[in-house]
């Protein structure tokens, strides 16, 4: 019994720890932003005028809802609910899909208009707005790379729910999922004012 | 295996209560971004940047209190994990902000 419950109290402890490192992670490139941003005001605000804040926005509202419903698949786990649970799921991973499909969007009207790293166009540009793309691009591309490892790592957990291998009993690898999820739209919270609405 | 967790046993009333909530947490935070996104629209200075980092700091907040559960959370470690890494990352920005305004 008791070490069923140390058990569960180390995963949370090691996820929280994990969330620390990924935290720190998007915190050296917020560093970076800041710096470069504080050198270059104007050539952000110009540079930030190309991205779309309708679409930063939905994109926001995708992310919130998808976390929302992350967080109330825990809940219903608990309650022995699964068909909620995996509905909820289903749903999160869904909306999930459709910020990657958004962000694509984004990210190919900027090829088109020739803003892409090391492209002829923004090379013809001021240093400040090149820096500007640069995080944009890694900034935002990292987050999608993480979205990405969501979609599937909430694709598995519903199979593992699915299969009656996460049960209302041992909820812990759908809440710590949960919490990764939470992460990636923590960042994205910070993401969005700093690329979308600085114009 | 299962008989041994009888923490996990549902509270169904708690749990309805804390569905609503989220569901409460999820409108504030939408609102939360149509005041960052508006704010930004009407206000075009410095106070922009500033604006908008507070109402993301609230919604920070909330997601991790809510969303992630760690109002509840009773191991004071887990508790500390995220205020230690918050204030570790704001003293690295601003060292890193007091040698390039100083130079």
């Amino acid at each position: 019994m008791s070490s069923v419950h140390s058990d569960h109290n180390a995963d949370r402890i090691g996820m929280w720890l994990f969330i620390a490192t990924e935290i720190v992670l998007f915190g050296g490139l917020f560093l970076m932003y800041s710096m470069y941003r504080f050198k270059n005001p104007i050539e952000f605000h110009t540079a930030s005028l190309e991205l779309s804040k309708v679409m930063g926005t939905v994109n926001t509202f995708i992310l919130l809802t998808s976390s929302l419903a992350v967080a109330l698949a825990s809940l219903a786990i608990r309650k022995s609910q699964i068909k909620k649970t995996m509905v909820l799921l289903s749903s999160s991973v869904v909306l999930a899909i459709a910020f990657i499909i958004v962000k694509g969007f984004e990210w190919a009207a900027k090829f088109e208009h020739g803003l892409y790293p090391n492209s002829a166009i923004l090379a013809g540009k001021p240093k400040g707005e090149m820096l500007y793309f640069g995080l944009y691009f890694a900034m935002t591309g990292l987050h999608a790379v993480h979205v990405l490892v969501g979609i599937g790592l909430l694709t598995f957990v519903l199979f593992q729910v699915k299969r009656n291998k996460i049960t209302p009993h041992n909820p812990g690898f759908l809440v710590n999922s949960g919490l990764y999820w939470n992460l990636v739209e923590l960042i994205w919270i910070f993401l969005f004012p700093l690329f979308y609405l600085i114009s | 295996m299962s008989q041994e967790t009888h923490e996990a046993v549902p509270k169904t009333e708690a749990n309805h209560h804390e569905t609503r909530q989220h569901v409460l947490i999820w409108v504030a935070l939408l609102l939360l971004t149509l005041i960052s996104v508006g704010s930004a629209s009407v206000i075009h200075n410095g106070f922009t940047i500033i604006v908008s980092l507070a109402i993301a700091a609230i919604q920070c907040t909330l997601v991790l209190l809510y969303f992630m559960h760690l109002r509840h959370e009773d191991r004071l470690l887990v508790k500390l994990i995220m205020p230690i890494t918050m204030v570790t990352l704001a003293v690295f920005i601003g060292i890193t902000f007091i040698d390039v305004i100083s130079r």
